[in-house]
């Protein structure tokens, strides 16, 4: 490691300075680059908006002075959309605002705990399954086995196993995304440790530990980055069908595909059931997908379209 | 002259041709029946399940007796029956001439080896019975012989939910030795229909079986399971329809002519509409099951002071249901009894409280409620959690699925209550719910003491006396279950169908479909 | 290429271990109990018992991996719990035909949808017709199949009434009418993100071909537009298209579940869910295996079919 750090100590803070004011630069070009495609754009605004209602949530129907589990009494059942209950109220007599408010709360926390678990989970079999040959073959040939298996079919399995719960719906997304960030994981991390720099490293006796967390890692970062945005995408299209399936996350919590579930019964007299979770689900994949794009064609311009 | 008589001849054949081919014409020769399940077997004696009883009892399968509009027994596929004076010797007289669907007369053969089939299967038919079985007296007597009385033996060969057909004896030989179960090409019976095709998922077919032999009076209405059974139509198909609203939808479109189990919400589209008949029926009751052996009676008698049965039935049922306090249907007046009624849901939080204060239940710790997912029952549990934070408790509702909560309410130590509904039963001692083993286990000795006098009661009235007492005990003092109400279901047909008869569930078997 | 395709075959062996071993695993330690559900509510804990032992769920986990292992191996996939007596295989093989009809409609849907669209964004890039088919694809991509299917069933079946809501009827007992009546909807909301990535697809491989310097010789030749197209862009496209063809079905397979569950049609992922339900353990691990071998067969098809088409891909 010394081997590297033979130039004067002035001239190296200069570099520095150097290097500072170039990153600099490239993170304006960047932003600007980004900024440039409309789409992304959208995509964050969208990202925000769905972020801000899920953290003030209950400030919103507080000051609407509407709650999401609580029933408004028998006369109330299945109202169509008015001032005092903008998107209706359900079977049960709930301010259906209030719980497609709610609702973005548990998307959110759902897509951002398994996008975030599976990232640093996958990275770290994508990491360590580039050390060794024979690791490498039993844990690509695990990942094989479960990408083998439709995402939507293992989930449900591993729902039946752990119970329907928020915790459980969020290990088993997690479980069922690891694949694929662990083989984006291992084949950036191979490319990585074919360049010289890495190769100059091992023959100067760099602990391995040490080549793959410091060196190895933030080289694939922002690929792992990127698919994090899309497995948050899934993720909530994944949570929602689990519980519209039944699956997924019980009653009464206000999650959308639940509510889509609840909904379908009354397609025929309660339309607003049906078209204001929708639209939120929609919107939310939508913006994290249009984002997910923008960051990729931020970081390699050249893949995608 | 010839030539005239050759033609007025000629034209009589034509005329009453035509007028054959329009009674021939005039009905449809196939009903669609659009029902929300199919059974894990279609084995009367092992499958326990509501659907699969309701098809077949009386369709395809016979029994030795069977149930009249009264709750009285009738002679089905015997023709008359003894029972001596304390109800310990049971002789029954078989029919003759009467044919398996595999062309096989039945005898007392065909009958003993079934009844002693459904007494291996069914535990509490077992246990009244002991060691004894039915044994064959000749080609066509039948009679058992017991050491205790068995008053509600009868009842049980009636109507029980695990019910007591006569399959020929060669399907219970062919029972498949890996299951149990009788395989599905011996789905044999003596009924006016035969098991034609299941098709898994999608429909079963029932064809007419044409050497069926009839009983009772050819033109008179059937009385409830009992009577003359005359099969207009040729082919009764039960598709599988699992979601309400394509039940709905078929029923509008055609494509069915009967639907079962309607929600609440299509009524008010069909009634009123010429096009259509609706009616519902008592057919079980509502209830949330106590673990005895995790929560103590004034918790419970508190719970059941502060329900609101409306309050919870409309969330779940809409107008679906009677908040009616008897452990029994309203179609079974020989068991039906307001007893205790005034402590049905009460709705009286100051009288809750007053109780909960005697309980030594800990109103920080919640109590855990199982409840399935399917049934839409969660919603009237959230009500209920409403309610009983008027008295400071809590609930966790904790929703698993069907077969998570048949396995969790074994153990004592994983639950407080589950909620579930009970299909009627011929007699209150198949209230599984009063039976010490049953999850939430009832093992009340006062209970049990009072159960044992009632199945072992000399009489009818006696026994029914003893029952009164047992509802009574169980509202006041006792609470098993928080019983809150009973449930309806709806069917809907079109009005070209007639001729189905209502009881316990709708039957088809005179039915006739208008073209 | 013999041997390529031996050693493809070859390494999915351990994939196809890894799923029998993963859903066998899951099956097991779901709670509940295959002999409660044969009997029904009202059965005693004495007869469920037995029953458990007869249908050997007594015996330690590993021995029943190798006895079901074992079994598959000869071609049994044991019988349901679910519908008592009814052999595995058959199951799964009448529950196959609607999902398969169904996939195949809803690619060909899907196809003709999304090229035609995908050639039009390509030729007229930037313009009006571009812009609305990125809009549909954008939507395809973040609209889940059910929540497709349920919009689909709000306009064209409660507000205008034109199809049925819900319901099954099969192409060969039924015929071709009621078929398409009931089954558009399914195929369309099954369809639709598929055709959104077709298209993108499409799009782009088309533009890279038209960009190419073969295709701007053509053009200076003057060669026709329409010629160019159709003749040369689009065969060159058609390797994308395929992969994405292939692609779909895998998920029209995975996504069945939920989109048969919301029209109620008795395939193959209807009966998963039913299953599951049900704790009917051979067949959740008959229908897992099955559509995880038919994934990694058909991803190896389409790495073939590359190897064919294209002879700069060498398959050694």
């Amino acid at each position: 490691m010394q081997g590297h750090s033979s130039s004067p100590s002035m001239s190296r803070d200069a570099l520095r300075q150097v290097r500072r004011e170039l990153i600099r630069e490239q993170r304006m070009v960047n932003i600007r680059r980004f900024l440039h495609n409309g789409l992304s754009v959208v995509g964050l605004v969208i990202v925000l908006l769905m972020l801000l209602t899920a953290l003030f949530a209950p400030l919103i129907t507080g000051a609407l002075g509407v709650d999401p589990y609580t029933s408004l009494g028998r006369e109330m059942r299945l109202q169509p959309p008015s001032a005092a209950h903008p998107f209706g109220t359900d079977n049960v007599n709930r301010d259906v605002f209030a719980r497609v408010l709610y609702g973005a709360r548990i998307s959110m926390t759902v897509g951002f705990l398994v996008g975030l678990l599976s990232a640093l989970i996958g990275a770290t079999v994508g990491l360590y399954a580039t050390v060794n040959p024979i690791l490498d073959n039993i844990l690509m040939r695990i990942c094989d086995g479960l990408k083998a298996i439709p995402n939507i079919l293992l989930a449900i399995t591993l729902m039946a196993v752990l119970g329907a719960n928020m915790q459980n719906v969020i290990i088993s997304l997690t479980i069922v995304s690891i694949p694929g960030v662990a083989r984006i994981a291992r084949s950036q991390a191979l490319l990585v440790r074919e360049q010289t720099y890495v190769e100059a490293m091992r023959a100067a006796g760099a602990s391995r530990f040490r080549i793959l967390w410091r060196h190895v890692m933030p080289n694939i970062l922002s690929p792992i980055i990127v698919q994090m945005t899309f497995t948050f995408a899934t993720a909530i299209i994944s949570e929602a069908s689990l519980s519209f399936l039944g699956a997924g996350i019980p009653i009464p919590a206000p999650s959308w595909g639940g509510m889509l579930k609840e909904a379908r019964s009354y397609i025929y007299n309660g339309w607003w059931l049906v078209v204001f979770p929708a639209i939120f689900t929609a919107l939310s994949v939508l913006g994290f997908n249009l984002f997910g794009d923008g960051l990729r064609d931020l970081i390699d311009p050249l893949s995608g379209r | 002259m010839k030539r005239l008589l050759a033609f007025a001849l000629s034209l009589a054949l034509l005329l009453s041709l035509c007028a054959f081919a329009s009674a021939e014409g005039e009905y449809k020769d196939i009903i669609n029946i659009a029902d929300n399940d199919q059974g894990a077997s279609y084995d009367l004696h092992k499958d326990t399940s509501v659907n699969v009883r309701n098809m077949l009892r009386g369709t395809v399968y016979e029994q030795l007796v069977t149930l009249k509009a009264s709750g009285d027994i009738g002679p089905e596929l015997c023709e008359s029956y003894d029972i001596n004076e304390n109800s310990t010797e049971f002789v029954f007289h078989l029919r003759k001439n009467v044919k398996f669907h595999n062309g096989k007369d039945m005898t007392s053969a065909d009958v003993v080896a079934s009844l002693n089939r459904w007494l291996e299967n069914f535990s509490t038919a077992r246990k009244m019975v002991g060691d004894a079985r039915f044994q064959a007296d000749d080609e066509y007597t039948v009679s058992l012989k017991l050491e205790n009385s068995a008053i509600m033996l009868l009842d049980m060969l009636a109507g029980a939910s695990q019910a007591a057909v006569i399959y020929p004896a060669e399907a219970i030989e062919n029972v498949n030795p890996d299951t149990g179960f009788v395989p599905v090409e011996w789905f044999i019976g003596t009924g006016p229909y035969k098991f034609t095709e299941w098709a898994v998922d999608q429909y079963v077919q029932l064809d007419r079986f044409d050497d069926y032999a009839p009983y009772g009076d050819e033109n008179a209405e059937l009385d409830g399971l009992w009577g003359y059974k005359h099969a207009y139509t040729k082919t009764l198909k039960y598709w599988i329809v699992k979601d309400a609203a394509t039940r709905f939808n078929g029923l509008m479109s055609g494509d069915y002519d009967f639907v079962v189990k309607l929600t609440d919400d299509y009524i008010p589209v069909l009634d009123g509409n010429p096009d259509y008949n609706v009616y519902s029926q008592q057919t079980g009751m509502i209830n949330l099951v106590w673990n005895k052996h995790s929560t103590d009676k004034y918790l419970r008698l508190a719970c059941q002071a502060v329900a609101d049965a409306d309050e919870l039935n409309t969330v779940n049922y809409g107008t679906l249901y009677d908040n009616d306090p008897c452990f029994m249907e309203d179609g079974q007046p020989a068991w039906y009894t307001k007893a205790g009624g005034e402590y049905f849901c009460q709705n009286d939080v100051e009288k809750a409280k007053e109780l909960l204060a005697q309980s030594s239940w800990d109103a920080s710790q919640p109590i855990r409620i199982l409840v399935s997912t399917g049934g839409h029952a969660e919603d009237m549990l959230l009500v209920f959690q409403q309610e009983i934070a008027q008295l400071g408790l809590t609930a966790k509702l904790e929703i698993v699925d069907r077969s998570t909560l048949s396995e969790k309410r074994k153990d004592d130590t994983l639950y407080d209550a589950y909620f579930t509904t009970f299909s009627s039963v011929p007699v209150p001692s198949l209230r599984n719910f009063l039976d010490p083993t049953y999850p939430g286990f009832s093992d009340d000795e006062q209970l049990q003491d009072l159960m044992h006098q009632m199945t072992t009661a000399g009489s009818r009235e006696d026994a029914f006396a003893v029952w009164e007492q047992i509802q009574a005990y169980c509202y006041s003092d006792y609470a098993p279950i928080l019983m809150m109400g009973h449930f309806h279901q709806a069917a809907a047909c079109t009005a070209k169908l007639s001729g189905y008869n209502v009881f316990l569930t709708t039957n088809f078997w005179n039915a006739k479909l208008e073209k | 290429m013999k041997k390529y395709i031996l050693k493809r075959i070859f390494t999915l062996l351990p994939t196809v271990f890894v799923v029998s071993v993963v859903v066998f695993l899951l099956v097991h330690l779901t709670p509940g109990d295959p002999a409660a559900m044969m009997l029904g509510d009202d059965a005693t804990m004495e007869d469920i018992a037995a029953l458990h032992t007869k249908l050997g769920l007594d015996d330690p986990l590993y021995i029943q991996y190798f006895r079901w292992i074992g079994r598959c191996l000869q071609g049994d996939f044991g019988t349901s719990t679910a519908v008592i007596g009814q052999k595995v295989s058959d199951m799964v093989f009448s529950h196959f035909r609607p999902t398969l009809t169904l996939a195949v409609y809803s690619q060909l849907i899907t196809i003709l949808l999304a090229i035609p669209t995908g050639i039009l964004a390509a030729r007229k890039r930037g313009r009006i017709a571009d812009f609305i088919a990125s809009i549909f694809s954008l939507l395809g991509i973040s609209l889940p199949s059910f929540m497709m299917g349920l919009g689909l069933v709000l306009l064209a079946a409660v507000h205008f009434r034109w199809l049925p809501a819900a319901g099954y009827k099969d192409l060969f007992a039924d015929g071709l009418l009621p078929f398409l009546r009931y089954m558009t909807l399914p195929a369309l909301s099954l369809g639709f993100i598929h055709a959104a990535y077709m298209m993108r697809m499409t799009k782009a491989s088309m533009l890279e071909v038209l960009g190419s310097d073969y295709i701007k010789m053509a053009r200076s030749k003057g060669v026709k537009e329409r010629s160019i197209v159709g003749k040369h862009a689009f065969r060159n496209a058609l390797l994308t298209i395929i992969t994405v063809v292939g692609q779909g079905f895998i998920s029209a397979l995975a996504g069945a579940a939920v989109v048969e569950k919301l029209f109620t049609i008795p395939g193959i992922g209807t009966l998963m869910v039913d299953s599951i339900e049900k704790r009917d353990y051979q067949v959740i691990q008959a229908i897992t295996l099955l559509i995880a071998m038919l994934n990694v067969v058909i991803n190896l098809v389409i790495d073939l079919i590359y190897g064919l088409c294209d002879p700069r891909i060498r398959l050694d």
